[in-house]
């Protein structure tokens, strides 16, 4: 159990990666990360629409 | 094809190919070879996380799949923006922050020497497998519609591919792929411009979709909860993440491609450019291949899309009954054509009644040419008991080779060893990435110099370019070997998956607990693939959610100490972060 404690120290105690510059997204609109994910549930969900009106509309 | 297609082929793709050696030259320290140079824009990574994806024969298939079962497919990739989504939020912080070169050295960091040698085992095992295919599906196809040797068409894409990936590495991969994929996105916009010129020029654009959804070539969302039917909204989004979560969470083709970002903001953008773009494409594939379903409501269509095969056997034995059917394909395209017209112009005239019964007698009409070509496969099959029951590859192919103008026939092959070298050369880079990295160094020889795996990476590449063109070169049966390598990747994929989720939320589950939760998930699998009928995608949910519940249970269960003093030999149990 012990080693298995060791690793599972190891992998989450390595080198910091946590630049700043990572936080924000640096992009005009879509500023955090949160944005950014929403954004894309958002594209889905109209992906989706788009194929269910194109399918009722011309079936 | 004439001398401007043959240019246009050979300029695009080996000019690619030799600017991205020249712009990779000199690489001899391992983490540039194998990670780049690490400051590669998410632009980048996007357009080469899609083009490791995007084989040749995405773009020769799937329009087929379009002709023949409309827009249903789509679905499949449901699942994949909330797969990235989850990827970009918790793995690939992971991967950065312990600076890795391949995913399964993770594994031996959080678990143990095993767990990491049976991820990278899976990988190699189904990848190094696929790898073959990678090149012999499209050189099939191309090679029998163009009259090259198929032989030597395996030989020279695969050669080009494996050149610049030992070379470059990494960077060329990355370098060559952007280029590719510009390929691959103006030649695809092309056909498909060419393709609407082509129509009828009395059929507006909502008229082709109106036969095309009448057709259901449209139906391209399914809510129902059959579990046995291949492609629904269901299974695409809750199978399809899963087995977008393992395919580009854990499989090393794809994370070696967004490790190469020059931060973790750039590898993150790179993941959601794909979250975004990934349905739209595919989208635009199967639409491409509907709009040529509509395009052959007017055209004559062959009765079997491949011309050689069928040509081959209609000047044999069988030569009277498959013109008996020829004959009897083409009256029944007119008699189609005729009420297609009809419907056309009843749309025209707003007259709803009218619409519908010259829809309803152009489908039953459509049922006779189906019927007829169902009927040339047989008679094909019985004349040539080795010829392929499915032309839908050919489809897309024999709609280049005879109505796109010279030039663009060959920007369009050139599309497809496009696709087929960018995703070629990020197997071979991952497949000798792990085999160095978790084979090698992890088990052979721990100390030596960077120059020493820069080599043995080279060496190893190599290795499994040769293993490619060997399993293409002897590989036959293209159609069950296809399905095998899909097979093998959804019965493997959801195990791989628990592997790395169990290590991510599963912080009390060690490494011994986790290994042997592993195999009898996969002993699961097995079993219910041979008694179940279910759809593939589902595998990914079954062998992942079993996993975690074996490797909690044995945790919990067995006393770990007592496990291991009967376990493995202590150069596979030692964990170590080379």
């Amino acid at each position: 159990m012990s080693s298995n404690r060791q690793n599972s120290s190891d992998a989450t105690s390595a080198q910091p990666d946590g630049d700043d510059r990572d936080r924000t997204t640096s992009l005009p609109l879509l500023r955090s990360w949160p944005a950014v994910y929403l954004f894309v549930t958002g594209a889905f969900v109209v992906w989706v629409f788009l194929l269910t009106v194109l399918q009722r509309m011309f079936s | 094809m004439n001398l401007l297609d043959y240019l246009v082929l050979f300029s695009t793709m080996l000019g690619i190919a030799a600017y991205g050696i020249w712009r990779t030259r000199g690489r001899r320290d391992l983490h540039r070879y194998l990670k780049g140079d690490g400051n590669t824009r998410w632009f980048v990574i996007g357009l080469s996380v899609m083009a490791t994806q995007a084989s040749a024969i995405t773009f020769l298939s799937t329009p087929g799949q379009g002709y023949e079962s409309g827009l249903g497919f789509v679905q499949n990739y449901f699942g994949a923006p909330f797969a990235l989504i989850i990827i970009s939020i918790v793995f690939l912080p992971i991967y950065r922050r312990l600076n890795v070169y391949t995913a399964y050295e993770y594994l031996g960091k959080r678990f143990d020497g095993k767990t990491r040698l049976l991820g990278a085992g899976l990988f190699l095992l189904q990848r190094g497998l696929g790898a073959g295919i990678t090149i012999y599906a499209p050189a099939i196809v191309l090679s029998t519609v163009m009259g090259w040797r198929l032989d030597l068409t395996i030989v020279l894409s695969g050669l080009v591919a494996i050149a610049y990936t030992v070379w470059g590495g990494s960077a060329a991969v990355n370098v060559t792929q952007k280029y590719q994929i510009g390929v691959i996105f103006i030649g695809m916009i092309a056909a498909f411009v060419v393709l609407l010129m082509k129509l009828p020029t009395d059929l507006r654009f909502t008229d082709s979709l109106a036969l095309a959804g009448g057709f259901q070539k449209l139906n391209g969302v399914d809510y129902s909860l059959n579990v046995r039917s291949r492609y629904t909204f269901w299974s695409g989004l809750l199978g399809g993440m899963f087995l977008a979560l393992s395919y580009f969470g854990t499989d090393q083709s794809q994370v070696q491609r967004y490790l190469t970002g020059a931060s973790l903001r750039e590898s993150r953008l790179g993941l959601m450019f794909n979250a975004v773009l990934k349905i739209p494409m595919q989208f635009f594939i199967l639409l491409l291949g509907v709009l040529l379903f509509v395009f052959y409501q007017f055209q004559p269509p062959p009765v079997y899309f491949n011309d050689a095969a069928w040509n081959a056997e209609l000047h044999g034995k069988s030569g009277a009954s498959l013109r008996a059917i020829d004959q009897e394909f083409a009256a029944a395209h007119t008699a189609r054509k005729d009420l297609i017209e009809k419907w056309v112009d009843a749309r025209h005239s707003h007259n709803p009644t009218a619409e519908a019964h010259a829809r309803d007698e152009a489908i039953a009409a459509d049922a006779r040419v189906q019927s007829i070509r169902q009927q040339a496969r047989k008679a094909l099959h019985d004349a040539n008991p080795g010829a392929s029951a499915n032309d839908s590859d050919y489809m897309f192919i024999s709609f280049i080779i005879n109505f796109l103008p010279h030039g663009l026939i060959g920007l369009l092959v050139a599309v497809f060893f496009a696709a087929a070298l960018s995703s070629k050369a990020a197997e071979l880079n991952a497949l000798g990435a792990t085999t160095t990295i978790d084979i090698y160094r992890h088990l052979v020889n721990r100390q030596a110099s960077d120059a020493h795996f820069v080599a043995a990476s080279r060496l190893f590449t190599v290795f499994w370019g040769v293993v490619a063109l060997g399993v293409a070169l002897f590989a036959n049966l293209v159609e069950n070997l296809i399905q095998a390598t899909n097979i093998l990747g959804s019965i493997f994929y959801g195990v791989v998956l628990g592997l790395f989720l169990t290590a991510f939320f599963f912080k009390r589950v060690g490494g011994t607990a986790v290994f042997w939760g592993a195999l009898a998930a996969q002993l699961l699998v097995f079993v219910l693939y041979f008694t179940l009928n279910i759809s593939y995608l589902w595998y990914n949910v079954i062998g992942c959610a079993a996993l975690i519940a074996f490797a909690c249970a044995i945790q919990w269960v067995v006393k770990r100490s007592s496990i291991e003093r009967r376990g493995f030999p202590a150069i596979l149990e030692n964990p170590q972060s080379s």
